[in-house]
């Protein structure tokens, strides 16, 4: 139909609940996720597959283009996003298996589960606005139900309705800016509509459409003003879920954002190249003030969240091949990072049913496992030497020196060492003295939370010790992001 | 037959209408349908610029992009509804003003 690898996550999204309707209640939360597994191995497999072939040439679905065609384009950047996806929701779906067991409805929760990872790769492959616009709903959709998954819980069911209002009319506005730059260029394709505005001047309508195209996208992505929903949405969902949004979901969107700007916008660089620099800062500067201001754990990992976006956004501002590397390896980086952090959280809300700081003293006594890899994830969320967040701090801080904004890359250094003051209270909660007594039977997480937990840590090692693969990667993605002609 | 102009008109009209009853509107319900009018006014512009670009053709993937995006809009509007009866058996109350659980 599209490509097996969205085909295989379509397939496997039907066949699970249908599965899960035969099997005994009381085991269906187990075998629905080792179904679902089966789709996202069948695609990863895939995917790697192909990549050689991606490199050299991307592939169009269907081949023939005209200007009323849609297609996929299955190219390097869109590669990017798709394995991030695709190894998030692995290692949501495996993670899900025991921590959703206590809730009702678990065959359908994979099922939006695949489909909220089928949205985000199709999103990330569009090669059109079309297509782009219906992969990017049925992310939303299913991000919607899943954010208020448990739907007894008073604060989910609050959470859900801010997120659907906000993202909602982020929808609408994308619509509308879509609708927009089709009056301007006549067509939908990505590459055409960059090629036909290449030629001449749009005006004070190009401005208008990616000014909607930027707040549409930018609700998701948590640009500051628009962020509101961000904190809600993260804390009230289901663990795996946090993780998949936040690590996945986000990071699309500000792809997307990416992949817009270099792609059709080029021309009027230099008004946006500002804009991003003036959003950069003020995601740091709300992101970094309100997270020392949390209590609740989660709530300051979905601030720090905020506070990531714009160290990406730096990269966008510095408008080079460079600073766009850089936002796509941070964008990885982040994603993975950020996902390990949500994940052990949500292992330690399995054991000890608590999120905030005052509770969780003395955790790292009785989970240990657990606890080393939240540090890994913490560490590297500050951006120490040997993880994967140093390097794309890094680069991201040499891609402002190349760009000459020395100040946006001291306002990153001196942001992350603000950060710091929050992640060394998780730290120090979870290595503090055990206060009370409830926290003596608190055993280890089961063996299907800590596989993915351990997973993740060795891919935040290995990506900081031995960065140059995915180094290369993202490289390879800017210059096809920075060159339309290599598409048509 | 009007001018291209007064589409583009209504349809940005209508968007501000949608943004202001969002703004104004404590209602959830209320809240949907102004989200529905911001929706609708996307796919008045993508009609009327279907027919823009070559007189006497009409640009079938500008229609078909609207046809679905109604269906799409119908399921935002499903999942809201469904919530919005969630929201009231815990709440009590359909005024978004009143779900503040949630802060900091």
């Amino acid at each position: 139909m599209f490509t097996p690898i969205i085909d295989s996550l379509l397939i496997f999204l039907i066949i699970t609940p249908i599965i899960g309707f035969f099997v005994p209640k009381k085991s269906s939360c187990l075998i629905c996720g080792a179904v679902s597994i089966g789709g996202y191995i069948i695609s990863m497999a895939y995917l790697l597959y192909l990549l050689p072939q991606i490199f050299r040439n991307p592939i169009r679905i269907p081949a023939k283009t005209s200007p009323i065609h849609t297609s996929i384009m299955i190219d390097v950047p869109g590669s990017l996003m798709t394995l991030l996806a695709l190894v998030l929701g692995l290692f949501a779906a495996i993670y899900s298996m025991r921590f959703m067991e206590k809730d009702p409805g678990t065959p359908l929760y994979y099922s939006l589960l695949m489909a909220m990872i089928t949205g985000i790769i199709g999103a990330s492959y569009s090669g059109d606005l079309f297509t782009l616009f219906i992969f990017w709903e049925l992310m939303c959709v299913t991000s919607y139900v899943l954010v208020g998954f448990r739907k007894d819980l008073k604060e989910s069911v609050e959470a859900a309705i801010k997120y659907m209002l906000m993202s909602g009319v982020g929808s609408a506005t994308i619509l509308f800016g879509m609708s927009l730059l089709y009056g301007l260029t006549g067509t939908l394709n990505l590459p055409r509509i960059a090629l036909s505005l290449k030629a001449g001047e749009g005006g004070l309508w190009l401005y208008a459409s990616l000014g909607m195209l930027i707040t549409g996208f930018g609700i998701k992505a948590a640009i500051v003003p628009l962020h509101v929903w961000v904190p809600d949405a993260y804390t009230a969902a289901p663990s795996p879920i946090s993780a998949v949004i936040a690590g996945a979901s986000t990071e699309l969107a500000v792809f997307v954002i990416c992949k817009l700007l270099f792609f059709i916008f080029p021309a009027i660089k230099v008004s946006w190249m500002e804009f991003f620099a003036a959003f950069a800062t003020l995601n740091m500067i709300l992101g970094n003030i309100a997270g020392l201001l949390q209590n609740d754990v989660k709530r300051m990992l979905a601030y720090s969240s905020v506070a990531h976006i714009g160290y990406i956004f730096i990269g966008i501002a510095a408008g080079t091949k460079l600073g766009l590397t850089a936002a796509l390896l941070h964008i990885f980086n982040h994603g993975l990072m950020k996902a390990l952090a949500f994940l052990c959280i949500g292992a330690i809300i399995y054991r000890i049913g608590a999120r905030n700081l005052g509770d969780l003293a003395g955790v790292g006594r009785k989970m240990p496992i657990t606890s080393t890899a939240f540090t890994i994830a913490v560490l590297g969320l500050i951006g120490m030497p040997p993880l994967n967040g140093f390097i794309s701090k890094l680069i991201l801080f040499m891609s402002c020196l190349d760009s000459g904004m020395l100040w946006l890359g001291i306002l990153l250094i001196i942001f992350s060492a603000v950060s710091t003051g929050y992640y060394i209270r998780i730290l120090k909660a979870l290595i503090a003295a055990p206060k009370n007594e409830k926290l003596d039977d608190v055993k280890e997480a089961p063996i299907l939370i800590l596989i993915p937990i351990c997973c993740l840590v060795f891919l935040v090692v290995l990506l900081g010790v031995w960065p140059d693969p995915i180094l290369k990667f993202a490289e390879e993605s800017s210059s096809w992001l920075m060159e339309v002609g290599r598409y048509v | 037959m009007p001018s291209f102009s007064a589409y583009l008109a209504c349809a940005i009209i209508l968007y501000i209408i949608g943004l202001y009853c969002l703004v104004t509107k404590r209602n959830l319900i209320r809240l949907i349908m102004g989200m529905e009018i911001l929706i609708n006014a996307a796919h008045i512009n993508f009609i009327a610029l279907s027919a823009y670009w070559v007189p006497g053709f009409i640009d079938p993937l500008a229609r078909s992009i609207v046809m679905i995006s109604i269906g799409l809009a119908g399921c935002v509007g499903a999942v809201l509804l469904s919530f919005t009866v969630y929201a009231y058996r815990h709440y009590g109350t359909l005024d978004v003003r009143r779900m503040r659980e949630l802060r900091g």
